[in-house]
C-alpha cells in the first residue's frame, strides 16, 4: 500500500463518515456543515485523482453555492437552533433498509463493470479547451445541456420568487373582490 | 544580493539526495507548513501594526509608540495578552461548531497561499488552474463566517452572518468577472503564466481601460469579500457591536483577527499578481539601462512592495468612508459593478462619476494628513509632565494655601460648608483662648473630600477670606480611597493676624 | 409603564411572524452611552422600536428640590453634559427673571459668546460621533481638533472642560480670562479654514449622502443644517467678540437667593433642542418642585415614528441625528 492509497482511503473515510454524520445528526445545521465536509471531500478526492478543474468547480458549484444557500434557508426558517425530535424506529429500519439496499445495488453495478485502467492522455483544463468544448455544436460539445441547464435554473428561480413572495395589499384586496 | 530565486531547487534536489522520494516529499510538506505558519504569525503582526500605524496618522496621532522602538513590539504585546485570555463559550452555544469556526477561516486562509508566487521561481504549488483554485476556495470563508455567527446563539452574531453571507456571495461574482478579464487577456488561469505574460509590462498598463476598470473592480470587490470597511456590515460596529465574532474571546476572537488580515494579504497578492505583474520588475519600452537597474532589485521585493501598496490603498479606504447600508451593498454590486460592461446609461455614468469624484476628495483629504505628520496633535502625557500647560483658573482640587509662617486665613465661619451642594467640605472648629485671654472661634480642621467633589467653585466664591482656592491638579488616582479625604489645614498651622 | 417580565419572555426567543426581538444597549456602540433600545425587526427592517429608560436616572429633580437657588446650577450641567453652559444659562436666566435681577452688558455678551461656542463644540461633536455611527472613523479626530480649542478656551476661562457652572445668578461666576478674546479669534479663523474639510469627508460623501438621504425625517439640507447652524453661531461670536463692554461680571444680588412663591418657567435654545426649567416656589431658598424640559427626551420619542420600516443601519442615522445625550435623556 502506498502513499497516494493511503490518502486516498483517507478521503473516501472522511466523505463517508461526514455523510453519515450529516444523516443521523439532530441539529439542522450540523448536518449542513456535515454535508459541507462530504463534498469538499469529493473535491479533495478530485484533487487527488488531478483534475483540478473539475475540483475547483466542485467546490464553487456545491461548497460555495448550493451549501450556503442551503444554510441560508436554515437560518431563515425558525426554530433552527432546537433540536428535531428522534424519527420513530420504524422510520429508521425503512431508511436503513433503504440505504443498504441502495449500497449493494451500486456495489453490484460497479463489480459488474469492471473498471479498465487506460492510458489515454489526462484530461486538458487549457482555458480555451474548455471553453470551446463548452460552447461548441459538434457531438462531444456542450452547448444544449449548458442552455438546458440554465432554462431550468431562471424556471426554479422565477419559481422561487412566485413562492417566497408574500401578496401585497393590493393583490389581497383584488383577490378578495374576485371571491365577491 | 538577497534573492529567493533558486533557493526552492536547491533545497529540493538536497532533499532529494539525501532521502527517497516519499520522504522527501514529506520533508517538504513540513517545511511549508512550517513557513505558511509563520509567515502568517508575520504577517499578522506586521499588518495590525501597520493598520494601527495608517489610522493613527490619517487621524492625526502617533498611533502605538510605547511597547520597543516606535511601537513595533505592540502587536506582540497584545497577541500575548490574547494568548492568556480566557476564551468563552456562550452557554447555549453549539460548542463544537464555535470552536471550529475560527479554525475553518483559519484553514481557507492557508490554502489560498499554495499558488501565491512570492518571487520568481517561489510558488507552493503552481497549479495549472491558479486562478480558478483562488476564487473556488476563497468562498469558502463565508462557511466559517456562517458558522460562527449560527453557533455563537447570538443574534447580532447571526444577523452578522447573514450579511456576510449575502455580501460575499454576491460580492464573489464581480471579483469573478474581474479576474475573469485578465484570464482572457492572458489566455491561462496559471499563475505563473499570466505572471510571465506581464514580462514586457503589467495587465494594468497594457491592458488599457479593460483593465483599469477590472482592477478598480476588483479592489472594490476584495475590500467586500474581506468584509473591510466601508463594506465591514458583517461586523459593523456601531450597528452590531461585532457582528459575527460578538462572542469570541481569547485565542479564538485572534484567529478571526488575524484572518482578516491574511485575507487582506492574500487578495492584494492575488490583486498584484493579476494587474501589476507579481514578482515582475517594472520595465519600460525601450529603456533598457532602466530596465536594467529594475531587475537588480530582487523579485521577492517587488512582489512584497506591491502587494503591501494595495494593502495600504485598502486601509486608506476603511480610514476615510463611512459604511455603507446593507441594502445600499446589494445595490452597488448588483446595479453599478455587474452592468459596467453592457449598460452605459447618461446617468448611470453620472452617477458614478459624482461618487467617485466624492470619495476621492475625501481620500485626498485624509492623503493630506497622512504625508504630513506636523500636523498631529498627539500629546505624549506623561514624558510632557514638564511642559504641560495647566490653566490656571483649572478647577482640579480645592486647598488652602499657606504663608512661609504656616498661617492660613480661614476663620471657620463655615460659609464653604454652607455654600457646598453636597457635603463635600466640613469644618471643624474649635475655640482658642489668645494671650489675652479671650476664646475666640478657630478652626481645628477643613475636611475636604475630593472623592465627593463636582468642582463647583461655590464654596471659593462664598468664602469671604480668600482661605480657599482651586489648584491645576489632576492626578488624583489614589489605590486607597481613603486618601482622597484630605484635611486642608497643615498640621500646626495657625490664622494670620489681622484676619478676621 | 412596561412590565420588566413581559420583556424578557418577548426576547428569549423568534416573535411570532419570524420577528426577531434585539435588545440593543444598555451596553452597546451605538447607544453613545447607556440606552436601552427594544428593537422588534423582520430580517433587517425595524418594526417597532421601544425605548427603556431609567438605566442611569439620578433624580436629578428630585435633588434639586433640597438645593438652593445658587446651588442647583451646577447640577443641570450634568444632564446635557455638552450643553452645560446653556443649560446653566436657562437656569440662571429663571432665577433672575423670578427675582428681578438686572444683569450688567459685559456678562449678558460673554454668556452668549459662551454659549455660541458650546453650541459648536457640542455640534463638533455631534458631527464626529454622526459620522463614526456610520462606520467613518477619522472624521471624529478632525472635528475634536477644532473642539479642542473650544475646550481650552473654556477651561482658561471657566477653569473647567465639560461642566462649568460658569454662570451664575446675576451674571458670571468671575471675569473672563484675559486672553479670551484673542483665543476665540484664533479659533474662528481656524474653523473657517478647516470646514471644507468636514465638507470633502463628511457631508459631501456619496456614502454619506446616501446613508442620511430619506432616513427618518431627514433630507441631506437637514443632515447639513447642522454645518450650517455652526457657521451662524461662528458670525454671533464675531459680532461680539470685539464689543465685549467693559464693567461688572455680575450684578448685585442679595446672600440668600429667594424666588417668590409662584410658578416660573423660561427656555433656551440648546444645541439639540429646547431646554426648559420649570419652578414651582413656596417662597423658600430652595424651589418646591422643579421640572426640566429636556430636548434629548422629546427627540428620543420621535424615535419609532422615523425609523419603523427602515433598516438597522437607518437606525443608527437617525439616532446619530437625533444627537441623543443619554443623561439628558434620563435625568
Amino acid at each position: 500500500m502506498n502513499t497516494s492509497t493511503i490518502i486516498f482511503y483517507a478521503i473516501a473515510a472522511l466523505i463517508l463518515g461526514a455523510a453519515i454524520l450529516a444523516v443521523t445528526t439532530l441539529k439542522i445545521f450540523r448536518s449542513a456543515i456535515w454535508l459541507l465536509f462530504s463534498l469538499v471531500g469529493i473535491a479533495a478526492l478530485y484533487f487527488w485523482m488531478q483534475v483540478e478543474f473539475i475540483a475547483a468547480i466542485q467546490i464553487v458549484v456545491y461548497v460555495g453555492g448550493i451549501v450556503v444557500l442551503i444554510i441560508f434557508s436554515i437560518f431563515l426558517t425558525q426554530q433552527s437552533g432546537k433540536e428535531m425530535a428522534k424519527p420513530a424506529t420504524s422510520k429508521m429500519i425503512f431508511s436503513a433498509l433503504a440505504a443498504l439496499f441502495g449500497t449493494g445495488f451500486t456495489f453490484n453495478l460497479i463489480n459488474h463493470y469492471g473498471f479498465n485502467n487506460i492510458s489515454a492522455a489526462p484530461f486538458n483544463p487549457s482555458v480555451d479547451e474548455i471553453g470551446m468544448q463548452m460552447l461548441s455544436t459538434t457531438s462531444h460539445g456542450f452547448i444544449l445541456p449548458f442552455e438546458v441547464v440554465s432554462m431550468l435554473l431562471l424556471a426554479a428561480m422565477v419559481g422561487c420568487i412566485v413562492i417566497a413572495m408574500k401578496p401585497t395589499e393590493a393583490t389581497i384586496v383584488h383577490l378578495n373582490k374576485k371571491e365577491d | 544580493m538577497f534573492s529567493l530565486e533558486g533557493i526552492t531547487t536547491n533545497v529540493q534536489d538536497w532533499l532529494l539526495m539525501k532521502f527517497n522520494p516519499t520522504m522527501a516529499l514529506a520533508i517538504e510538506c513540513v517545511i511549508v507548513i512550517l513557513l505558511s505558519i509563520s509567515l502568517f504569525a508575520i504577517l499578522g503582526l506586521v499588518l495590525v501594526l501597520m493598520e494601527r500605524k495608517v489610522a493613527a496618522h490619517i487621524q492625526i496621532r502617533l498611533g502605538p509608540n510605547r511597547v520597543g522602538p516606535g511601537g513595533m513590539f505592540q502587536t506582540v504585546a497584545d497577541t500575548l495578552k490574547l494568548i492568556m485570555k480566557e476564551g468563552l463559550t456562550p452557554d447555549k452555544a453549539d460548542k463544537f461548531l464555535f470552536n471550529l469556526a475560527p479554525f475553518v477561516v483559519m484553514m481557507v486562509g492557508m490554502l489560498l497561499l499554495a499558488p501565491i508566487a512570492f518571487a520568481k521561481n517561489f510558488q507552493i504549488w503552481d497549479i495549472n488552474i491558479g486562478v480558478l483554485y483562488i476564487s473556488s476556495v476563497s468562498s469558502l470563508s463565508v462557511i466559517g463566517i456562517l458558522m460562527a455567527g449560527w453557533a455563537s446563539n447570538n443574534k447580532y452574531s447571526l444577523l452578522g452572518a447573514m450579511r456576510s453571507g449575502a455580501q460575499i456571495v454576491s460580492y464573489e461574482l464581480s471579483a469573478g468577472f474581474a479576474v475573469l478579464t485578465i484570464v482572457v487577456l492572458t489566455g491561462s488561469l496559471q499563475i505563473s503564466e499570466i505572471i510571465n505574460a506581464q514580462q514586457n509590462g503589467w495587465w494594468i498598463f497594457k491592458g488599457h481601460i479593460p483593465a483599469v476598470i477590472a482592477f478598480v473592480l476588483y479592489i472594490i470587490a476584495v475590500t467586500a469579500e474581506t468584509n473591510r470597511a466601508p463594506f465591514d456590515l458583517a461586523e459593523a460596529e456601531s450597528e452590531l457591536t461585532a457582528g459575527f465574532h460578538t462572542e469570541y474571546s481569547g485565542m479564538r476572537f485572534a484567529l478571526f483577527f488575524l484572518a482578516e488580515y491574511i485575507n487582506i494579504f492574500i487578495v492584494c497578492a492575488i490583486g498584484a499578481t493579476l494587474f501589476f505583474g507579481g514578482w515582475m520588475p517594472l520595465h519600460i519600452g525601450n529603456w533598457e539601462a532602466f530596465n536594467h537597474i529594475m531587475d537588480y532589485i530582487p523579485s521577492s521585493v517587488w512582489f512584497m512592495g506591491k502587494t503591501f501598496f494595495l494593502i495600504f490603498l485598502i486601509m486608506w479606504f476603511r480610514w476615510t468612508f463611512p459604511r455603507l447600508r446593507v441594502d445600499q451593498l446589494l445595490n452597488l454590486e448588483w446595479k453599478y459593478l455587474l452592468p459596467i460592461r453592457n449598460m452605459f446609461l447618461k446617468e448611470y455614468i453620472t452617477d458614478v462619476l459624482t461618487g467617485v469624484t466624492s470619495l476621492l476628495k475625501g481620500m485626498r483629504k485624509t492623503g493630506y494628513y497622512f504625508t504630513h505628520s506636523k500636523e498631529i496633535i498627539t500629546e505624549q502625557y506623561p514624558d510632557n509632565r514638564a511642559t504641560l500647560l495647566m490653566s490656571d483658573r483649572f478647577k482640579g482640587e480645592v486647598v488652602m494655601p499657606h504663608d512661609a509662617n504656616n498661617e492660613h486665613t480661614c476663620t471657620g465661619c463655615t460659609a464653604c460648608e454652607l455654600a457646598c451642594p453636597n457635603g463635600t467640605i466640613k469644618v471643624v472648629t474649635k475655640f482658642e483662648t489668645s494671650p489675652e485671654g479671650k476664646k475666640k472661634k478657630a478652626i481645628d480642621a477643613l475636611v475636604y473630600r475630593l472623592e465627593l467633589c463636582t468642582m463647583c467653585n461655590l464654596c471659593i466664591v462664598a468664602c469671604p477670606s480668600d482661605a480657599i482656592k482651586m489648584a491645576p491638579n489632576f492626578e488624583h488616582s489614589v489605590f486607597d480611597r481613603t486618601k482622597l479625604t484630605k484635611v486642608l489645614n497643615q498640621p500646626g498651622s495657625k490664622i494670620r493676624e489681622g484676619i478676621e | 409603564m412596561y412590565n420588566q417580565t413581559e420583556i424578557i419572555k418577548d426576547t428569549s426567543e423568534l416573535g411570532a411572524d419570524g420577528e426577531l426581538v434585539i435588545n440593543m444597549g444598555p451596553q452597546h456602540p451605538a447607544t453613545h452611552g447607556v440606552l436601552h433600545l427594544v428593537v422588534t425587526l423582520n430580517g433587517e427592517t425595524i418594526k417597532k422600536i421601544e425605548p427603556h429608560l431609567g438605566y442611569i436616572h439620578r433624580s436629578i429633580e428630585k435633588m434639586c428640590e433640597s438645593l438652593t437657588y445658587r446651588q442647583f446650577i451646577y447640577v443641570t450641567s450634568r444632564m446635557d453634559y455638552l450643553s452645560s453652559h446653556i443649560n446653566n444659562l436657562g437656569c440662571a436666566l429663571l432665577v433672575e427673571k423670578g427675582m428681578q435681577i438686572e444683569v450688567p452688558d459685559r456678562a449678558k455678551y460673554v454668556r452668549v459668546i459662551l454659549s455660541e461656542l458650546t453650541r459648536i463644540a457640542s455640534h463638533e461633536l455631534w458631527l464626529g460621533a454622526m459620522a463614526m455611527d456610520l462606520g467613518a472613523f477619522t472624521p471624529f479626530f478632525y472635528a475634536f481638533r477644532e473642539r479642542e480649542m473650544i475646550t481650552d478656551i473654556m477651561e482658561d476661562t471657566c477653569g473647567a472642560r465639560l461642566t462649568m457652572n460658569y454662570i451664575v445668578p446675576g451674571g458670571l461666576m468671575y471675569d473672563i480670562h484675559p486672553d479670551f478674546q484673542k483665543k476665540v479669534k484664533a479659533f474662528i479663523t481656524q474653523f473657517k479654514s478647516k470646514v471644507t474639510e468636514y465638507e470633502d469627508l463628511v457631508t459631501n460623501n456619496v456614502i454619506f449622502q446616501s446613508r442620511t438621504k430619506g432616513v427618518g425625517i431627514l433630507s441631506a439640507e437637514d443632515a447639513i443644517s447642522y454645518g450650517k447652524e455652526m457657521n451662524q453661531s461662528i458670525r454671533i461670536i464675531e459680532q461680539l467678540i470685539d464689543n465685549i463692554p467693559e464693567g461688572d461680571f455680575v450684578g448685585k444680588t442679595k446672600n440668600v437667593l429667594k424666588l417668590p412663591k409662584g410658578e416660573f418657567y423660561t427656555r433656551v435654545e440648546t444645541a439639540r433642542g429646547e431646554f426648559g426649567v420649570y419652578v414651582v416656589s413656596e417662597g423658600g431658598t430652595t424651589p418646591h418642585r422643579i421640572k426640566f424640559r429636556s430636548p434629548g427626551f422629546s427627540n428620543l420619542s420621535v424615535l419609532n415614528h422615523i425609523s419603523v420600516g427602515s433598516k438597522i443601519g437607518d437606525l443608527m442615522a437617525s439616532m446619530g441625528t437625533l444627537d441623543l445625550v443619554i443623561p439628558d435623556i434620563d435625568r
